[in-house]
């Protein structure tokens, strides 16, 4: 697993952990809340959509 | 739509003073991860005072084991807690894990000595630190954490404090 893991460090964007270690960790827990919380309502808006979409092909 | 309300959850288990470690996607993030996660992993002291704290501490949220059908006859009340270990749920607060035993772990107080003391959102409460994260992780041996322990190994590249 450790080879896989070396391969897949290469990948990590770390622009975006440099941004977070600038927050306190009161900030990143309150980032994260809200990042997913509209990851969750956008999935909710296209199930929404899919299901209104099928609705009107009917 | 029910919320991922994590600070909810946090703040109501350290006002119920439920002895706990914060463990998962959650710490991760707090530690400096860039990456999501829906549900809010602990581990908690097994003892019986401990059992009913957690219970109260999850009761205001309706607490129901996730992916379960709903009207099973489920309590999450002190002797159920007492009587499991880990349990994953979810309540109107989004979906939470708490666990006795988890792979990597000994002791529940070996993980307080490998945690630090965060002050967030009114409570003090311990976080486990970034290199028994990564033990954790790579103890539960699965291949869906590859990534994840990729980016904790590089964010202890970034900060090594931690």
């Amino acid at each position: 697993m450790d080879d896989v893991i070396e391969l897949y460090m290469k990948d990590v964007d770390m622009s975006l952990i440099e941004a977070n270690l600038r927050l306190t960790p009161e900030d990143r827990i309150l980032k994260l809340q809200t990042q997913v919380n509209f990851i969750l309502e956008l999935r909710r808006a296209k199930k929404q959509a899919d299901q209104e979409s099928g609705k009107a092909n009917d | 739509m029910i919320e991922f309300q994590p600070v909810k959850l946090l703040q109501s288990l350290c006002q119920a003073n439920v002895e706990f470690v914060l463990i998962g996607g959650v710490a991760a993030a707090t530690l400096g991860l860039a990456r999501s996660t829906y549900d809010l992993d602990i581990v908690y002291r097994r003892s019986a005072e401990n059992c009913q704290a957690l219970a109260t501490a999850l009761a205001p949220f309706k607490p129901y084991l996730r992916e379960m059908p709903p009207g099973l006859p489920f309590t999450f009340d002190a002797e159920t807690v007492f009587r499991g270990t880990n349990f994953t749920l979810t309540t109107e607060a989004g979906d939470i894990d708490v666990f006795a035993e988890v792979p990597g772990m000994t002791t529940y107080d070996e993980l307080v000595a490998n945690s630090s003391v965060l002050s967030v959102f009114g409570c003090r409460l311990f976080c486990l630190n970034l290199e028994k994260l990564i033990d954790l992780k790579r103890a539960a041996g699965r291949p869906r954490d590859i990534e994840m322990i990729a980016q904790l190994e590089r964010l202890k590249q970034a900060d090594p404090s931690k």
